[in-house]
């Protein structure tokens, strides 16, 4: 038997705690903004402003930092290399007549970078003989046809190479990439179980070199069984080592892409006693087409998952979205379309945009718009039926970003600034000449870096490249997918996996980098592109001094047998050994390094 | 943190870990059974039992092959559990019962907080009580005692400290040898530890370190770096005790034991082994504990038997009085209470009393009966103190062989001192079986486990035939230098990773001889004054002969064991002294203090075949022991000489004035007075130091790395000493064999060594091993510009060799270097030593064969000349 004291004390207690809850809520949905863009934010450097490198010619002089690149400007080494000189603030030197240059290089460069394809002749051989000995580093970014130069001793011996083993020999199963090298750590891309197999898309019929002993190697080609002398594995990349310098060697297509500037980074920062650039510092992650505000492809909807789309979205995707994001960490940037497709008469519902605003308000995700189609829907009768859906409504959020594919770009051009899409103030697209850069003298372009889905070993190649050379990772992954697509593999149930798989694996080792909407990388990505700097080491000080900056910088800072021990108007992150992330909070700061040993006097 | 700092901490917390081990534990087992015994005794007895049973334990569980931390702690614990339960009389159910019932109360509200609280406080103030009163009657009781315990500790570390806090490596060659067999213990085939690995050999030292490695997880190097102090310091407390428990005064013991170590007339060679931790050194503390046993064992036997024949006697006199009741009235008429007078005991005749012829009959009658009544055996209950006395010895003659054969000699020859001053009594069938039957029990224990690994088809460790053959006098030791387990040892397969591979199954890497050629004829005999000329000769005189032998021992005590400020003063004393010690003995007979004369009739007998042994090749004898080897016993024995006189002085004294505070007083003041002279007069020993054969800081360094680097996740390329020294958390290898791998390079060259982290140790100042001269001197071009030796075992890091090793070593690391900038860099470098780091991916190792200038060298066209020229 309950007293009739008990039971007042019980509901008493019951309810203190149901207005308890009640009053949090209350006070979480007075207190929050959910239609107001907290990432949207004014950029100093709203206007287009990018350093340029200072392309010179043979005989001009630069005493700032700079590299020499001997080969033709129409080499597709050219644009990575140019752009690669662009965001880590140096001039470039082009030669290409490598017969009229001189041999004197003065002043130092920091590297010469050889297109190697273009110079198998025998008096190119004796000129970078030359070369060599003038103790300046040299970086051969591509390399002729084996069979061109398989019996050129002389041209092997320059780059360090044995002999060019037998390709009846046994074939290249994988890429090793070994640490140290590429941020983001070791790699084996071999093929183990079916699902790597799918993944597998990588060059593996590449010139097998077997390379001298004094030679280090960073990525290896790997064979089904490893040998026990493991130096018997060809490989792609290395530095040889001669009695004057060292040459680095690129056996492959690694830098004949914009994800090469990575490798060109961690080249530098091996030539180097210290090397620092500056980096993006910025990983995003993008949802393109997500949330359709329309209740569309019913009939599909309901016969894969038995609800329509607003109750998937919400049921299925959503909280799947969340899983996947509190495992990585990751802070989404949904791009929004009231319909994907056009010829229906599927009505954009406002809730449903009032819903994920909220949602996303609460996962500090950030919204932006999207101008993919599905074929057969021109672009200006979505552009004006989006305004007038857009415009209808009472909404003070402010769109920052907006995801239009390069086969669109040009034609949307015409419309970014206008009506609804005034405030956008980034492009994000899946293909671009450069990773980051400007579209219009306002807007700047965001290139996507992979795609999550099914993500192929190239791919993740190239995202060390480009975490490596600029911090920056725009990974993309097309949620209509599931709504459009017929393919079985697709469904969210199975796809869903292979995403937050993906997202968690790959990018884990680049934890040290900032997760940020579409927003605030667009302010980092024109801070960056802006700013110059300037470095100066004394010992164990090395002072930096960066023009055009704008309240906050990141750098990448590259060492050997040292670690940082203090970073004065700034701050640090290790990220592996060797490297760290300088936060600069100042135009000038100072970074204090001391010897790596834990204890240097310990034991003594 | 410092390495001085370190080793100490080392040093201390080893010998702690071991004093508990064989102190602390036996005694939670053993103090009750053997409560009633002097605490000097039972100090010594817990001592031996805990050595012995630590050195039965590991050899037993090896050689099940389940010697490891678990079984080695389990069973420990397991006997002391066993043991307390027994003594406290409770069982395990009734312990697991009533923590039982109080966690009920306790958790039933029964028995509240604050009442546990309350229990708590008062037990814990009844430990602190009865810990309290532990200490007042074990210290403060024997405050002077305890002082002179400090004291001869003091005076140990005085001497033998430097060397601790100045050589962090191994001083003798000896050492490698005994760190790998400790090692065979941890790991031999198959990932378990085997005893006898490298044959048949006493193991009982190797057991007592392995069982600190293992069970307190100090590194065996460790234990044999800074084990020494402890053991020197346990080396004289056992001295100290020997002479306190066998003497009459309490401190003239002490004042011995310190001046065993700490006399600066002794030579720098009878104490010098004492800087390393070897096992014959360790043998030495189980010699005289057991002597002292042996000793009490008849003080013990004979008061047994004595009160035995009294009750005896007591009851066959009543039972003949009971028989005499009995009997009828005799048939010659006397009455039956004359009969009764006549088989009552007599009370003693007083001094006065006259004896009559009838009564003087009457007592011989009852000497017949007494004599036929010590044919009776003692019981087991009847003679638990001299069974004690008698274990104590039995387990220290255990101890000796278990340890080194020669300490077993010593004892052996101490023994035959206490058959020599015991001549009357020993073969008395009360003593004499009894003896017999501890030594035979001691030799069992001992050899069973010895037994059993041969029986298994062990063979013999080469060093064994060595010592048969030194003893048989078949072989020179002086020739050899060192002790045969060098020569002999030889590195199989089953060893870390490449050493073994380098080198092969039939080189030596360790029979190095390590510079320490303390056995040469520098310091032999000869050195002594003695040649070939002087050793005594059959043919001559009876009167020359004795008159030679004379000479030759003096010159042998003189030479051997006193240095020349003080050999002409104190050899005649040290040989006058010994037969006035043999006379007081027999003084002490005729005074009837018997057993206390024979006391001092062994130890004089006992000191007489020390001398004997000393001078044996100059007397023309087979040699039992080396010169060098026995004249680091005769150094310890010699405290007994002079310590057995003072006390027989003393106790001399006793008997005239009859006072035993006086005697003490008397002690105590001649202690004084000697230590005020040694002090005072400074004839104090300075440090001694003995030269390692390893750089410091090749230790230190070795140190860094295994405090830094996770285990076996690196490799470290040196001389061969590391190879056992971190062969639980290092692979090895061999520096020889990596510049052997790329002598004559071309392209095909290949060395590769699969691990993260390879750690180079590179001597700038190679130690001088063999070859002082060239102490001091840099590596350089012009030694680097030799061939490297090809020659098998060590012989690479040996005299000249050693500088064309390291030279060529040095700059094989410096081409290294500048190939691998990043990749190579200087881990730890003092000016005598470098270490550097390679960093390398295991997936893609770096090909180590590399052109350095001197292995590119063709030795076919470099003639005399272009030599001299680089």
């Amino acid at each position: 038997m309950v007293s009739r004291r008990n039971l007042f004390s019980a509901i008493l207690m019951m309810g203190v705690l149901f207005v308890l809850i009640q009053f949090f809520l209350v006070v979480k949905e007075q207190g929050n903004q959910y239609f107001y863009n907290e990432h949207y934010a004014e950029s100093f450097w709203w206007e287009q402003n990018v350093f340029e490198p200072k392309i010179m010619g043979p005989m001009e002089q630069s005493y700032r930092d700079h590299v020499i690149y001997i080969g033709g400007t129409d080499a597709d080494v050219y644009p990575v290399i140019l752009a690669w000189c662009r965001y880590r603030k140096m001039n470039l030197k082009v030669v290409e007549d490598l017969q009229s240059y001189a041999n004197w290089i003065v002043p130092i460069p920091r590297a010469i970078l050889i297109n190697g394809e273009e110079f198998k002749d025998s008096e190119s051989i004796e000129i970078l003989k030359k070369m060599e000995r003038q103790r300046v580093p040299m970086v051969f970014v591509t390399l002729p046809e084996a069979k061109e130069i398989e019996y050129d001793e002389a041209y092997l011996s320059l780059i360090g190479v044995d002999y060019l083993m037998d390709d009846s020999e046994e074939e290249l199963v994988g890429y090793h990439v070994l640490d140290g090298f590429l941020l983001g750590g070791e790699t084996f891309y071999e093929p183990v179980s079916e699902d790597d197999k799918k993944r597998m898309d990588l060059n593996l019929d590449i010139p097998r070199y077997h390379v001298f002993n004094n030679t280090k190697s960073y990525i290896i080609g790997m064979f089904e069984e490893t040998p026990d002398e493991t130096d018997l594995q060809p490989s792609l990349l290395w530095r040889y080592s001669t009695s004057t310098t060292n040459i680095y060697v690129v056996n492959g297509d690694f830098i004949r892409d914009m994800s090469g500037m990575g490798y060109l980074s961690a080249i530098m920062a091996e030539i180097s006693q210290y090397d620092i650039y500056p980096v993006v510092n910025a990983q995003e992650l993008t949802l393109v087409n997500f949330p359709s505000l329309s209740d569309e492809n019913r009939v599909h909807m309901m016969d894969v998952y038995s609800r329509d789309l607003s109750r998937f979205y919400s049921n299925l995707a959503w909280p799947g979205i969340v899983s996947m994001i509190e495992k990585s960490g990751m802070v989404p940037t949904c791009y929004t379309t009231p319909r994907m497709d056009y010829t229906g008469e599927n009505v954009p519902q406002e809730e449903e945009l009032s819903y994920y605003l909220r949602q996303l308000k609460e996962k500090e995700g950030e919204m932006g718009l999207s101008m993919d189609l599905l074929q057969g829907t021109k672009l200006t009768d979505k552009l004006a039926q989006d305004a007038a859906f857009f415009e209808g409504l009472d909404l003070s959020y402010q769109f920052g970003g907006i995801w239009c594919p390069q086969s669109q770009l040009k034609e949307a051009e015409a419309y970014l600034g206008t009506s609804y899409l005034s405030d956008i103030r980034t492009v994000v697209t899946d293909k671009a000449e450069v990773p980051v850069g400007y579209l219009s003298e306002d807007l700047t372009l965001q290139a996507a870096t992979a795609d999550l889905y099914p993500y192929y070993y190239s791919e993740d190649l190239k995202n060390k490249g480009y975490e490596t050379a600029l911090g920056y990772a725009n990974i993309v992954f097309h949620m209509d997918e599931p709504v459009w697509s017929e393919e079985e593999e697709m469904e969210w149930q199975k796809s869903s996996k292979i995403v937050a798989g993906n997202l968690s694996t790959y990018w884990k080792n680049y934890s040290f980098f900032d997760r940020v909407t579409v927003s605030e990388a667009n302010k980092r990505i024109r801070s960056f592109l802006a700013l110059d700097y300037k470095r100066l080491r004394v010992r164990e000080k090395i002072t930096i001094t960066v023009d055009n900056f704008w309240q906050e910088a990141w750098f990448v800072l590259r060492l050997h047998e040292e670690k940082v021990s203090k970073v004065s108007n700034g701050d640090f992150t290790k990220m592996e050994d060797g490297a760290y992330l300088i936060h600069a909070t100042d135009s000038t700061f100072e970074i204090i390094v001391e010897s790596d040993e834990d204890e240097a006097t310990f034991f003594r | 943190m410092s390495m001085e700092l370190l080793t100490v901490f080392q040093a201390i917390g080893v010998f702690a870990a071991y004093l508990l081990t064989t102190i602390a534990l036996p005694a939670l087992v053993l103090r009750r059974t053997i409560a009633r015994r002097r605490l000097g005794e039972r100090l010594l007895f817990y001592y031996l039992f805990g050595n012995l049973y630590v050195v039965t334990l590991v050899l037993f569980l090896g050689l099940m092959r389940v010697s490891n931390r678990f079984t080695l702690i389990l069973f420990t614990v397991l006997p002391l559990y066993l043991g307390a339960a027994k003594l406290n009389n409770f069982t395990t159910t009734f312990f697991l019962r009533k923590l039982y019932a109080n966690f009920k109360r306790l958790f039933t509200g029964m028995f509240g907080l604050r009442n546990a609280l309350y229990r708590s406080r008062r037990w814990l103030h009844q430990l602190i009580v009865s810990f309290g009163g532990m200490m007042r009657s074990v210290f403060l009781k024997h405050i002077l005692e305890w002082l002179l315990i400090l004291g001869v500790a003091g005076t140990v570390i005085w001497v033998f400290g430097d060397q601790l806090l100045k050589y962090y490596g191994y001083a003798f060659s000896d050492l490698p040898v005994h760190n790998l067999w400790i090692n065979y213990l941890t790991k031999f085939e198959n990932g378990a530890g085997k005893p006898f690995g490298a044959g048949v050999y006493p193991f009982g030292f190797h057991c007592v370190i392995y069982y600190l490695h293992r069970v307190f997880g100090f590194d065996t190097y460790v234990v044999l770096r800074v084990f020494f102090i402890g053991q020197d310091i346990m080396i004289y407390l056992m001295l100290a005790a020997f002479l306190v428990l066998t003497c009459k005064t309490k401190y003239l013991g002490y004042v011995g034991a310190m001046a065993a170590v700490g006399f600066r007339g002794l030579e720098y060679y009878t104490l010098m082994r004492l800087d390393g931790t070897l096992p014959q050194e360790h043998g030495m503390i189980y010699i005289l504990p057991g002597i002292y046993f042996l000793f009490q064992f008849f003080d013990e036997r004979r008061v047994e038997q004595t009160k035995k024949n009294k009750e005896y006697e007591l009851e066959m006199l009543r039972r003949e009085e009971t028989a005499a009741i009995e009997l009828p009235d005799d048939p010659e008429g006397r009455r039956r209470d004359e009969l009764r007078k006549l088989v009552r005991p007599d009370p003693e005749p007083t001094k006065n009393q006259k004896k009559t012829k009838h009564v003087e009959s009457f007592h011989r009658r009852r000497w017949e009966r007494r004599q036929t009544l010590k044919k009776k055996k003692l019981t087991f209950r009847e003679s638990k103190a001299s069974l004690f006395c008698l274990a104590g010895f039995s387990m220290s003659f255990s101890m000796t062989i278990a340890v080194h054969f020669y300490d077993t000699i010593i004892a052996a020859l101490f023994c035959l001192g206490v058959g020599a001053g015991y001549v009357f009594w020993i073969f008395r069938r009360e003593y004499f079986w009894s003896i017999l039957t501890a030594g035979v029990l001691a030799f069992a224990v001992a050899v069973l486990p010895m037994a059993i690994a041969l029986m298994g088809g062990e063979r013999l460790q080469g060093s064994m035939g060595w010592a048969l053959s030194v003893i048989q006098g078949s072989k020179d030791e002086e020739v050899d230098g060192t002790e045969g387990v060098e020569s002999s040892e030889t590195m199989d397969g089953s060893e870390a990773m490449t050493a073994s591979e380098s080198l092969g199954g039939s080189e030596s890497l360790l029979d190095i001889d390590g510079g320490r050629q303390i056995l040469s004829s520098e310091y032999g005999p000869e050195s002594a004054g003695l040649d070939g000329k002087d050793k005594v000769s059959l043919k001559k005189p009876l009167k020359e002969r004795l008159k030679n032998a004379g000479k030759t021992i003096y010159d042998c005590v003189g030479g051997l064991i006193f240095t020349s400020d003080y050999r002409d003063a104190v050899t005649l004393c040290v040989i006058a002294a010994l037969p006035v010690l043999g006379l007081m003995g027999v003084l002490f007979w005729i005074l009837r203090q018997d057993f206390y004369g024979s006391r001092l009739v062994s130890s004089a007998v006992y000191l007489d075949f020390l001398y004997i042994l000393l001078s044996a090749s100059g007397l023309g004898l087979p040699s039992l022991m080396d010169a060098n080897r026995s004249r680091v016993y005769f150094a310890y024995s010699l405290p007994i000489l002079f310590v057995l006189l003072l006390d027989g002085f003393c106790y001399l004294l006793r008997l005239v004035i009859r006072s035993d505070r006086f005697m003490q007083m008397f002690s105590l003041a001649l202690s004084a007075v000697i230590l005020t002279v040694w002090i005072g007069g400074g004839h104090v020993q300075g440090s001694i130091l003995v030269q390692a054969l390893q750089q410091n800081s090749a230790v230190a360094c070795l140190a860094k790395l295994i405090r830094e680097n996770k285990d076996f996740t690196y490799t470290i390329v040196s001389a061969s000493d590391e190879r056992n020294m971190g062969f639980d958390h290092a692979y090895h290898y061999e520096l020889i064999t990596l510049l052997r791998m790329m002598e004559y390079y071309d392209t095909y060259s290949r060395v590769t060594i699969p691990s993260e982290k390879v750690y180079f140790f590179v001597e700038k100042i190679p130690v001088a091993i063999d070859n002082p001269t060239l102490t001091g001197q840099m590596v350089n071009r012009d030694y680097a510009y030799h061939r490297i030796s090809y020659a098998p075992g060590v012989a690479a890091y040996q005299k000249d060799e050693r500088w064309i090793t390291m030279s060529r070593f040095y700059y094989w690391a410096q081409e290294l270097r500048r190939m691998y900038p990043s990749e190579v860099k200087v881990y730890y470098e003092t000016e005598e030593f470098v270490c550097y780091e390679l960093t390398q991916n295991p997936y893609r190792q770096f090909n180590l064969a590399i052109d350095y200038e001197f292995n590119t060298i063709d030795w076919s066209i470099v003639t005399e000349k272009s030599l001299a020229d680089n």
